[in-house]
């Protein structure tokens, strides 16, 4: 009987978190020029930094607090590393005005300078600790705590010989990094087939008459990819044990930490207990494991997030429906023998009951609105839902990539790296779920969360800069596939540093989402119509529906800043050129508004970051200076919020 | 794996009897100058003969009845520590008539060797392999399990500084034509066969990879297991990770003894598991591990049609040589 059959459940994913597979760019091709703008930069370190950034994320409890709040321009600023090269780190930053070349020292208090230095330090001592602790592999995680502290770095003299003694011991057998292997020497080619003979000739006669197979016709040796020569090696630099990291090359600096962080991975008894524990728990997720995930709302969008819960929720009420009408729960009932179903049923009739009472157009706000309520009627049936918070679950925590915040197909992947992501207090981290997540958002829009009230709740522990960074993956898997020398490459791209260069990236995402057809046609006079028009379809053919109410606002925001656009279009050396008009763009298209969404979301955020660092620095929030700067905050607050 | 495959499991090791005396100790030490045949006769222990060697059987009957003449020579009652020395222990009814025959062999012996049993003793003697060492006789035994028994340069390597490829191989021919004579020889030929075994394995894998490979244009997006392992085990690699460990076992070859070390530097390489720490971490042990479990998957894919691929090959080739006879037939009739 179909009446009585409870729709499933359990199969679906309705996880607050969805893969990102490599197969999804497959087919793609990205076209780079395509994004093309002045605040575009290749950063070949990048990837390595954002690796760092995230093992210490993730591996958190064993940080110093002073390096979870570590910034990629920490990063560049301590290790003496410049954007704008593919390959390496650029020669400085070249100042156009002076026609010359500066450095950080130029730009930046010495003080400043120092201070990122001091961290690297820190970090590269604290991996080295982490890597050659003897700990017993048995001590929980709770149990956990910093390696090193600021204090040991700067009053114990004696801090690197050791360790450093120890890596250089190690770290030939655990795999040097390709950058320091001798790679002139054995390429990829000579290392693949067996390279030289051992024996001139194969086997004569059999010397077992009943079994003549001869199984080793011949032996061979192959060459291998040995370190470079010992008196090349970064390793062995003798400054190593006084300067640390500092004493290596730039280039060299971030390459060390990179391979430290993969010994420290594979020998740390510490990490390694960790990853075991994050990599059994007893269940799956139930997209299974995937090499990556990430949060159901940057990879999907957070109109198809709502719309996924909204069919769960049907899913769920239907259930619970069709469960009641049998005849023996409903004798149970009755009975009083299902007292949590009876109870669940009446939730489930108060949330019907005010679903009906709200206008037809506020319904999914309202089912948004009821959440608590029908988490309650989720328990039991589905262990976590779309909109539950993707960071709150350790089982998702190995695999996450906590820094993606947009997929476009057709473009690649966008990577926004801040710490922070797991011992998060809500004002001050934005590793929330949805819902928790807009409405922070709000409060930064509207000036609820100030700069102040950040001081105030330990906002300095989080990263105040920020960089936003494209990967080009589509061409980093093909290239991969194809088996190409992926190392010369680089796939990584600065799209801003700061919130006034991100508001210049959201300008220019613009010009991206504008459908093809209507850019082209928007010269003409009846732009308006049309565009409305073309945008349309878009819409229906983007795999999931959009949420309309969006819709309308966005349209005509669109328009209007089409017009301010044409104005500029000759002076600057942006591409303007909208996605191709083919239907297979839209939704790319789509994506990109997403991404918009969200980072639009973040620039308040981050600007009030930013304010934060400029204005209270280091200062540390203790009681008296918390009195005091509340009310000296008072007499300027109004100048803060006018701006 | 814990135990080398050097290990052989040799017999467990004795210990003698040995209750001390001081006075026997100066006996040996401090010679008295009497004649150098001690005071109370000793049995002459039997002449070492080693079943590897190969050494004719009959021979030992020579040695036998040659000790036994020395015995007597010497005046040698036999008592129950030679019974037990020659024929183990025997419970004791049997021990005295042993002894007593043990005894009369010995008197009866009254012959040294004749001249013919002498001239076919040194006869004897140069047959078989007496310049094989137990040693040796060891190592070839696990070479040759290493290698596969036919593979005679491969296991004349092993035992490099003390024979040549040529003695190997005459050694070689004659263990196998002569096994039966080999002492223990079933415990031999059961550990060589399980390492062929283990051999064939590894090459039949590796047909099994190439032809999986060779199924897709573009396997590291595409491949995927007919038989995936066990949903019983945890697991911890995502498919995407096992696809990329195939590849680079393709890539590398089986053979190869470093190739998880080769791995693990292509995982670390490889930009697209930049940020993916769990399978960064995996050390070569755990990858091997892995790389096992994903064979043994593939295996049981490609088990029934290998199997049957190699007959057809067979019998190819079979085909090829009975036409080009007959080419050549054809060619000759021409001229």
């Amino acid at each position: 009987n179909p009446e009585f059959y409870e729709p499933p459940v359990i199969n679906d994913n309705w996880t607050p978190n969805m893969p990102l597979l490599s197969t999804d760019f497959k087919t793609h091709h990205s076209v780079l020029s395509r994004l093309k703008n002045p605040n575009m930069r290749p950063v070949k370190y990048a990837g390595d930094v954002i690796k760092l950034m995230s093992f210490v994320n993730k591996f958190h409890l064993f940080f110093d607090p002073e390096l979870l709040n570590l910034s990629f321009q920490d990063f560049e600023v301590g290790l003496d590393l410049y954007p704008g090269s593919a390959t390496g780190t650029a020669s400085g930053i070249f100042d156009s005005k002076t026609q010359r070349t500066l450095y950080y020292q130029d730009i930046l208090p010495v003080k400043n300078v120092v201070a990122a230095q001091d961290k690297m330090n820190l970090l590269f001592c604290t991996l080295l600790k982490l890597t050659f602790s003897t700990s017993k592999s048995t001590e929980i995680q709770s149990k956990a705590q910093p390696q090193a502290t600021m204090n040991q770095l700067k009053t114990s003299k004696k801090l690197f010989p050791t360790l450093v003694k120890q890596l250089r011991e190690n770290a030939r057998i655990w795999g040097y990094p390709r950058e320091w292997r001798d790679n002139s020497l054995t390429n990829e080619d000579i290392a693949t087939p067996q390279s030289r003979l051992f024996e001139d000739d194969d086997k004569g006669t059999p010397v077992d008459v009943k079994n003549p197979e001869i199984l080793t016709t011949n032996i061979y040796s192959w060459s291998r990819r040995e370190p470079v020569p010992f008196e090349n090696d970064p390793l062995q630099n003798t400054d190593l044990d006084k300067r640390g990291i500092l004493a290596l090359d730039p280039d060299d600096r971030m390459i060390c930490l990179r391979a430290l962080t993969d010994w420290c991975g594979a020998q740390s008894p510490k990490i390694r207990t960790e990853t075991y524990h994050l990599s059994h728990f007893k269940r799956d997720p139930t997209f299974g494991i995937q090499t990556y995930h990430a949060p159901r709302y940057l990879v999907e969008g957070a109109d198809v997030t709502y719309e996924q819960f909204k069919k769960l929720c049907s899913v769920i009420q239907s259930r619970y429906e069709i469960r009641s009408k049998k005849k023996h729960v409903k004798k149970h009932l009755r009975n009083g023998r299902r007292p949590d179903l009876a109870m669940k049923l009446n939730l489930l009739k108060e949330i019907k009951a005010t679903l009906s009472a709200a206008p037809k157009e506020e319904k999914d706000k309202t089912l948004v609105s009821l959440y608590d309520k029908w988490c309650k009627l989720f328990n039991g049936e589905i262990l976590d839902n779309p909109l539950s918070d993707p960071f709150e679950d350790e089982l998702y925590r190995l695999r996450q990539q906590e820094f993606f915040v947009g997929r476009v197909p057709h473009i690649g992947d966008f990577f926004l790296p801040r710490l922070q992501t797991y011992p998060s207090s809500p004002v001050v981290s934005t590793y929330l779920d949805l819902r928790n997540l807009q409405a922070l958002f709000e409060d930064y829009a509207n000036g609820t969360i100030d700069a102040y009230t950040l001081f105030e709740n330990h906002g300095q522990s989080m990263s105040s800069q920020f960089k936003l960074f494209y990967r080009d993956t589509p061409s980093l898997l093909r290239d991969t596939i194809q088996g190409k020398a992926t190392n010369s490459k680089n796939y990584w791209y600065e799209m801003c540093h700061d919130c006034q260069t991100l508001q210049e990236f959201l300008d220019f995402l613009d010009f991206k989402i504008v459908s093809g057809e209507a850019a082209q046609d928007s010269d003409t006079v009846q732009e308006q119509g049309k565009e409305i028009h073309v945008e349309d379809p878009a819409q229906v053919h983007s795999p999931v529906a959009n949420g309309q109410s969006e819709v309308p606002s966005s349209e005509t925001e669109k328009s209007k800043e089409n017009g301010e656009k044409k104005a500029s279009e000759t002076t600057s050396t942006i591409n303007k050129h909208p996605l191709p008009k083919e239907a297979r763009f839209n939704a790319a298209r789509n994506k990109l508004k997403c991404l918009k969404g969200f980072l639009s979301g973040m620039l308040p955020v981050l600007r009030v970051f930013e304010q934060l660092r400029e204005e209270y620095s280091d200062m540390k929030p203790g009681k008296r200076v918390l009195r005091r700067s509340q009310r000296r905050g008072m007499n300027y607050d109004t100048g803060a919020v006018s701006e | 794996d814990i135990i080398s495959p050097l290990w052989m499991n040799p017999t467990k090791r004795e210990r003698k009897d040995t209750t001390y005396s001081v006075d026997g100790y100066y006996k040996d030490v401090l010679q008295t100058g009497r004649a150098s045949t001690p005071s109370h006769p000793r049995m002459p222990r039997p002449h070492a003969f080693y079943s590897h060697q190969l050494q004719p059987a009959q021979l030992k009957v020579l040695y036998e009845k040659e000790r036994m003449w020395a015995a007597k020579k010497a005046e040698y009652e036999p008592n129950m520590e030679d019974v037990k020395a020659t024929y183990g222990d025997i419970s004791e009814e049997d021990e005295r008539n042993k002894k007593l025959e043990l005894l009369k062999i010995s008197i009866a012996n009254a012959q040294p060797l004749t001249e013919e049993e002498e001239k076919l003793k040194s006869e004897w003697e140069k047959e078989g392999f007496t310049n094989w060492s137990k040693t040796e006789f060891r190592k070839f035994i696990t070479a040759s399990g290493k290698y596969g028994r036919n593979s005679v340069q491969a296991i004349a390597m092993e035992l490099a500084p003390g024979k040549t490829v040529d003695e190997v191989r005459t050694y070689a021919t004659a263990f196998w034509a002569n096994l039966e004579r080999v002492e223990d020889y079933e415990k031999h030929v059961k550990f060589i066969e399980g390492e062929e075994e283990r051999l064939r394995r590894v090459k039949m894998q590796q047909e099994a990879l190439r032809r999986k490979i060779s199924q897709y244009t573009n396997p590291l997006c595409d491949l995927k297991l007919k038989h995936p392992p066990s949903t019983n085990n945890k697991r911890t690699f995502s498919e995407e990770e096992d696809r990329f460990i195939l590849l680079m076992l393709f890539k590398y070859g089986l053979g190869r003894d470093d190739v998880y070390e080769l791995t693990r530097d292509e995982i670390r390489d490889c930009p697209l598991f930049e940020l993916d720490f769990y399978f960064q971490s995996r050390t070569p042990v755990e990858l091997a591990r892995r790389a096992n479990t994903l064979l043994q998957c593939l295996e049981k894919e490609f088990n029934a049609g290998l199997t049957l691929d190699e007959d057809l090959q067979k019998r190819l080739k079979e085909e090829d040589e009975s036409a080009k006879q007959a080419k050549e037939e054809l060619e000759k009739a021409d001229q």
